[in-house]
């Protein structure tokens, strides 16, 4: 049984389209599914006979299960016929009816816990299936966890980043870049003192990564950009900057907003000038962050995370070279 | 701001509305010499006369039907009930007279009456005065009922229900009547169906009526020890339902515990609760607690009577349990 919704488990087979010792062609209509959304069709998605049919119509089947098999030969096994009985919704189906000599059908799939029709109910709030759904987390991660059930919303925020290849496109990738403090440093001295104000670190920084934004992935321009500023010294002010690059030496404050709904484009946290070197969001935020820390003395790192499904690689490595660039070099930001 | 009563804001707006508007009257049992046995309307005689402050006959059904009467032919009728217990007499002239007459009449007669009663446990009066019965009037299509929870509430809510062209049922808790509570000395409203958000929170919506609002705020307040910061409304009248504020809360908290002294088996808790359930249903991060009284008679020994009201203390241990994500029962 294919999963056709994220939050799917299990289809009712409405009608087959093929019956018992069929040639089947790839993409020849196989069977009609019902979920709780709706009907569909679906299509063989390999060339053969089809050799067995476990689930007759009517029947409600979790998803992964074996439904159906198609052989490269048209020979029909003896004794083979639906043997998944209709109308139990309620009652887990067996993988194999008891009476079955053959060897299991599951044996294709045969890690336990990925077998949906071995597994038992998962129990969540539902509060928690739904940001489960909204974040794309599957919450059997969270039984693989040894998390207690019921799950609640906060389990999914201890959910430990999944181990090995890249997980759901929701896992934000991380670029670094590293740049010299020396120049931007005396920048700001010279900036604070011009302006007589003392939060121009923070605002400057914001501004070339706004600037820097909107050279290499903003090139259309028209769009106003929110970059989002947080430092430990400063504290995590709930401040929106709008467009800081577009504002003049010192009036950057000015456009400082309570951020209240509104959704950055940008976050930027400045951890420079403590021993912190690290910070990764548990779950994407939903727009690119930016991390600076100190790395040796008179050196920096600017951390960008993003998602590869909203912002390209190379879009990416442009965008946080031109950041690092503008830091490393502030006059040029001037001219 | 002054302090009054709970029971000198209900007289002073019965006085306010029988000064502004000669066809509004008080009829009941005690209701004038006597002012009622909680001397709530102490005073109303001597100012208005016994043609307006009316003391009737032991019969409830009788003077209840003369006041649905009195209304359809123009009157603004105030129906005073001793005790709540006694809205079992009157049952026939307020749920299938008062509250219907408009509907089958097609509109043509309206009956504009209050009937003022009141409900609530541990005042040692055993289980025919104490009764919270307010569950059985929200019920009926066509009666309006509201619960004050303070003599703020009181007296914006009566003055409110007396200009409504309805009728409305206002029952106010008899242990309350001497509470006192800051009162504007202008004159106000509260309109029906506007519910009170008397504390925003973040991790769970307590939903309280009349006194238990008093118990809700108070289990928010240990709470807010615990860290745990409970939001706590008060509907303030059941029919209308304020169910957006209710719902926008459980929203925001996902979680919810509604309590209130009425009898918990189908009642008030019950009905908010499932409209919490089926409208709130995918911001829930807990299982929505119903807190009534308990399903017995209210019994007479002051020990027994106090373990059958929610408490605090209740309240507290639901809540955290809620908010740690405690089973409730087994999944």
């Amino acid at each position: 049984m294919p999963a056709l919704g994220m939050a799917q488990d299990t289809g009712v087979i409405v009608s087959w389209r093929k019956a018992l010792g069929d040639r089947v062609d790839i993409s020849d209509p196989l069977f009609d599914v019902e979920t709780d959304k709706t009907t569909m069709e679906v299509e063989a998605a390999h060339e053969g006979y089809l050799t067995e049919i476990r689930a007759d119509a009517g029947a409600e089947i979790p998803v992964g299960q074996t439904i159906a098999i198609i052989a490269a030969s048209g020979e029909v096994p003896a004794g083979t016929g639906v043997d998944l009985v209709p109308d139990t919704p309620k009652e887990p189906v067996a993988p194999t009816a008891p009476n079955r000599t053959e060897p299991p059908a599951v044996r294709d799939r045969p890690a336990a816990p990925s077998t949906p029709s071995a597994a038992p109910t998962i129990s969540a709030s539902p509060k928690a299936k739904f940001e489960a759904h909204r974040r794309g987390i599957d919450l059997r991660r969270l039984v693989d966890q040894g998390l207690p059930q019921p799950f609640h919303v906060a389990d999914l925020d201890r959910l430990m980043p999944e181990t090995g290849t890249a997980g759901p496109s929701l896992q934000a990738s991380l670029l670094t870049a590293n740049f010299a403090w020396p120049a931007f440093d005396g920048f700001i001295v010279w900036a604070e003192e011009k302006t007589g104000r003392q939060d121009m670190r923070l605002h400057t920084l914001a501004a070339f990564a706004a600037a820097a934004l909107r050279t290499e992935v903003r090139s259309d321009g028209a769009d106003s950009l929110a970059v989002s500023v947080m430092s430990v010294e400063v504290g995590a002010a709930e401040i929106i900057l709008r467009d800081p690059d577009l504002q003049g030496l010192g009036d950057v404050a000015e456009s400082a907003e309570e951020a209240g709904d509104a959704k950055p484009d940008l976050t930027l946290i400045d951890l420079s000038g403590t021993r912190l070197v690290a910070y990764k969001p548990a779950i994407w935020p939903g727009h690119l962050t930016i991390n600076i820390t100190d790395d040796t003395e008179d050196k920096g790192l600017a951390t960008l995370h993003f998602c590869e499904d909203d912002l390209s690689l190379l879009a990416a490595a442009r965008f946080l070279d031109n950041f690092a660039a503008r830091i490393a070099e502030p006059v040029v930001q001037l001219l | 701001m002054r302090e009054i009563t709970l029971s000198q804001a209900v007289n002073e707006a019965i006085a306010e509305e029988m000064r502004r508007d000669p066809g509004v009257i008080v009829l009941g049992e005690d209701v004038a010499e006597a002012g009622t046995p909680f001397k709530i309307l102490s005073g109303l005689v001597e100012e208005f006369g016994v043609d307006r402050i009316v003391d009737t006959p032991i019969s409830e059904p009788g003077f209840t039907g003369i006041a649905v009467g009195a209304a359809m032919t123009g009157l603004r009728p105030i129906v005073d009930i001793m005790f709540g217990d006694f809205l079992f007499l009157v049952m026939d002239q307020l749920c299938n007279q008062a509250a219907k007459t408009h509907y089958m009449s097609g509109g043509k007669l309206n009956v504009p009456m209050v009937l003022r009663t009141n409900m609530g446990a541990t005042r040692r009066s055993a289980a025919q005065h104490s009764q919270s019965l307010h569950a059985l009037v929200a019920h009926i299509p066509g009666l309006k009922v509201a619960l004050p929870s303070s003599a703020y509430e009181a007296k914006g809510l009566l003055k409110s229900a007396i200009r409504d062209n309805n009728p409305v049922v206002i029952i106010e808790d008899k242990l309350m009547y001497q509470d006192k509570a800051p009162v504007p000395e202008e004159p106000y409203l509260i309109p029906l169906g506007e519910a009170h958000v008397l504390r925003e929170g973040r991790d769970i919506t307590l939903v309280a009526t009349s006194s238990m609002v008093q118990v809700a705020n108070e289990a928010a307040d240990r709470l807010s020890g615990d860290g745990i910061s409970a939001e706590v409304i008060d509907p303030r009248s059941l029919v209308p339902l304020d169910e957006d504020t209710i719902l926008r809360s459980v929203k925001k908290t996902s979680r919810a515990i509604v309590i209130d002294e009425g009898h918990q088996s189908y009642g008030v808790t019950a009905e908010i609760a499932a409209r919490i359930a089926e409208k709130a249903f995918y911001h829930l991060d807990a299982p929505v607690q119903r807190m009534g009284a308990m399903d017995v008679p209210v019994p007479f020994s002051p020990a027994l009577e106090d373990l059958t009201v929610p408490t605090a203390e209740k309240v507290v241990e639901r809540a955290r349990k809620a908010v740690r994500g405690a089973l409730f029962h087994a999944a």
